[in-house]
């Protein structure tokens, strides 16, 4: 057991606060280039494994979505083609992907009532048709890792951006769904994976993960506006935080910010531990830290009034916190799996 | 950032279960019925060692580190141990006793520990007053030195053990015209003259337990019986604040585990529109918030426990988020506990309203949520 970060984690965190506290740069490939240096896009490879969900709080809490769209491509769609892909992958895609060189995402959301991706043997290749929806930055990615099956077996299918017969459309949450009709992919771009591999509980597995560190990411900006708002003193009175109203509001955020960065830590690494209640923990966590952030954005708007429906205020997240409740699996959803687990249905 | 228990804890917290299950739990209901404290269990808890788990042994105590002790609490409730028995076990061995090994002199240490250690001796704590509770600083309890000897005259209520203690760690002001400062820690034993207890309260949770009023009249101690030095005991009884939001804590998430594994296995079991409740989403979102609240609460609980085990300063602020959490999020999974047992969850056979109205103690004890949120909002 141990609570604290090692020194070096703590570096990181100092680094990546420096670097997002300057920079005015919000392209996830070009942030990913100027955070490479700090070990950010490798944790996990680099021994800072503890680290991440701190990481990925501070990049979620600055641009959320920026934050998804890098995190899809490098704690997605390189951990999945390093672990899954072909050894050829590594050098041709993972490490320019943690470099900042080439941009990735990750489908593996299937669309509600549409068919899932499925590749068919053709020529030197497979023709692929399905849809994929809720990928993160989809129209300005190089590469899209998408997740499927060929022949029943679980399949890694890479769509590159020139690759022809995909079409891209934006949903009214900003994420993109893919549809691609016949398109040819040649065999390099697949990978056919043996049926044991338990490739989708992975991928829920990681994408869980992004979703909890984003939702504390939002809880931890909010409460830091609303905290500052409540520390700033009117001319020649006290600050708001000295009324009980307002103290006591903080004091239920802060212990709902606090307990999602325990959860979010927690889960996380049982993920990279690969321990059977990884699912379980990530599961909770999805689940707590979404209400929570859902929680504080309300407490920080009643704190900060008007001013929290400014420019750059709290109410810029209102959204996209609703986003992150509803979008699959939904908190409901994954409540009734945390459920089933315990029901062993 | 690392949060698991070692091999051996594991296996102590299994035994510890196995224990509770065998030599407490088939008396549990018995006991919170009648509102008695069951004696016997506690015996069998010295003689198994979990009283004095983590004091040395030379008092007679198993030299446990602080996340294993926890760990035990936990255990307790997680084998369907009441909050009445855990509470008076924590205010025997980390509000009274420990407070003792940390500020006690050798002489008291040497004569206190063991028996509070075996059981023999049950110990109390009294700070609480009247007119004195989430303020404590306007306590009234005077302990005035009159040669070797302090007069103590007040009284304190809501003492766990305080019909039964053979031991009381009172706190009383030695300096009237002080707040904080004037308050001091004094060893009272059974039967002084002038110290008597009152009947046990009657309460809505944590039945088994014996709560009461403590009175001091002229009560006259030897002046060897102060703990530590005078003007110190406020700082000792905050001193206590990590076994309180870790240890007197910990009961409450086991109980948690408890209720929600014997709710998985009614959800299968019980069937209502000819399928087991267990399919319904309302069945699975009420053990989902169960489960939540468990992972949740023992994370914020063995934070506070790993801390005090590494020797590291009290952090205030942690310890009242831990404290807030689970004084104000156990309500509604606790709620959700008796729901999903539908009438049985009323009625006392099924132990579900047990849990919920033991849980009910947890906002107030040791320092309302409202006094965790003076803290946090200060501190923040
Ligand atoms: C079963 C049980 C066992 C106990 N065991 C012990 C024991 O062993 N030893 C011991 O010393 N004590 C013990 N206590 C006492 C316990 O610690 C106190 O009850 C608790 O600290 C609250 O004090 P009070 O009851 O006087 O409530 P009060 O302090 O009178 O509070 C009443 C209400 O007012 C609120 N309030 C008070 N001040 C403020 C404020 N500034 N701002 C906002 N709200 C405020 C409180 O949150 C609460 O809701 C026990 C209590 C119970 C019920």
């Amino acid at each position: 057991m141990n609570f604290d970060y090692s020194q070096d984690e703590l570096d990181l965190f100092h680094s990546l606060e420096t670097i997002l506290g300057k920079t005015t740069e919000v392209r996830p490939k070009n942030l990913i280039s100027k955070l490479a240096w700090t070990g950010y896009a490798t944790l996990g490879e680099n021994g800072l494994a503890g680290a991440l969900p701190g990481a990925q709080e501070r990049l979620a809490q600055w641009k959320p979505a920026a934050y998804r769209t890098m995190e899809y491509g490098l704690r997605i769609a390189a951990t999945t083609l390093r672990r899954f892909g072909p050894e050829a992958w590594h050098a041709t895609w993972v490490t320019p992907i943690q470099q900042g060189k080439i941009l990735a995402t990750a489908a593996l959301d299937q669309a509600e009532g549409e068919p899932d991706l499925t590749g068919k043997p053709h020529d030197k290749g497979y023709l692929i048709n399905g849809t994929k929806t809720a990928i993160p930055g989809a129209i300005s990615a190089d590469v899209i890792l998408a997740s499927g099956t060929v022949e029943e077996s679980p399949a890694l299918f890479l769509f590159q951006k020139e690759t022809g017969d995909v079409s891209l459309t934006q949903g009214a949450t900003g994420l993109y769904t893919l549809t691609a009709h016949e398109t040819f992919l040649p065999d390099t771009q697949v990978a056919i994976l043996s049926k044991k591999t338990p490739l989708a509980p992975f991928l829920d597995l990681l994408k869980n993960r992004i979703q909890i560190a984003e939702a504390t990411g939002h809880a931890a900006a909010l409460f830091d506006q609303a905290k500052t708002a409540a520390k700033t003193c009117p001319e020649g009175g006290k600050p708001p935080i000295a009324k009980q109203e307002i103290g006591f509001k903080l004091a239920t955020m802060y212990t709902l910010l606090q307990t999602s960065r325990l959860m979010s830590a927690n889960a996380s690494g049982l993920i990279d531990a690969n321990a059977s209640d990884a699912a379980m923990a990530s599961s909770c966590a999805r689940v707590f830290c979404s209400d929570a952030a859902n929680e504080i954005i309300s407490s920080a708007l009643e704190v900060m009034g008007e001013n929290g429906f400014k420019k750059g205020g709290p109410a810029d997240r209102l959204a996209a916190i609703q986003a992150l409740r509803v979008e699959g699996p939904s908190v409901g959803q994954t409540k009734e799996a945390i459920g089933n687990m315990l029901l062993k249905y | 950032m690392e949060f698991a228990f070692t091999k051996e804890q594991l296996m102590f917290k299994k035994e510890v279960i196995r224990f509770a299950r065998e030599k407490i739990v088939p008396r549990v209901a018995e006991h919170d019925r009648n509102h008695t404290f069951d004696f016997e269990a506690f015996h069998k808890m010295g003689e198994f060692g979990l009283l004095g788990l983590h004091f040395p042994e030379e008092y007679g105590g198993g030299g446990a580190d602080v996340v294993t002790t926890v760990l035990a609490g936990e255990a307790l409730g997680e084998a369907g141990v009441d909050g009445g028995l855990t509470l008076s076990y924590g205010a025997h061995s980390f509000l009274c006793a420990d407070t003792l090994y940390c500020h006690g002199t050798d002489a008291q240490k040497t004569r206190f520990l063991p028996p509070l250690i075996s059981g023999d001796k049950i110990g109390c704590m009294g700070l609480t007053e009247p007119n004195a509770g989430s303020d404590v600083s306007a306590m009234k309890t005077t302990a005035l030195k009159k040669g070797d000897t302090y007069v103590l005259n007040g009284s304190k209520t809501f003492i766990t053990n305080g019909p039964i203690a053979d031991v009381a760690l009172i706190y009383a002001k030695t300096d009237p015209e002080k707040a904080h400062d004037g308050i001091s820690a004094f060893i009272v034993e059974k039967g002084t003259p002038g110290f008597e207890a009152g009947p046990p309260m009657d309460k809505l949770g944590c039945r088994s337990s014996q709560t009461s009023e403590l009175f001091f009249s002229n009560c006259v101690i030897p002046a060897e019986n102060l703990v530590g030095m005078e003007g110190l005991g406020f700082l000792m009884a905050m001193q206590t604040v990590e076994w309180d939001r870790s240890a007197l804590l910990s009961p409450m998430v086991g109980g948690m585990n408890h209720a929600l594994a014997r709710s998985v296995t009614y959800a299968k079991g019980r069937k209502q529109f000819g399928r087991p409740i267990g399919k319904f989403y309302a069945t699975k979102e009420k053990l989902a918030a169960m489960k939540i609240f468990a992972e949740a609460a023992k994370l914020l609980v063995y934070r506070i426990a790993w801390c005090k085990g590494q020797g590291k300063p009290l952090n205030h602020l942690e310890a009242a988020v831990a404290k807030l959490f689970v004084g104000d999020w156990l309500l509604g999974p606790s709620n959700d506990a008796v729901l999903l047992h539908g009438g049985y969850g009323y009625c006392h056979e099924y132990g579900m309203e047990r849990i919920f109205r033991d849980g009910r103690l947890a906002p107030i004890g040791g320092g309302t949520s409202d006094v965790q949120k003076m803290i946090i909002s200060k501190m923040i």
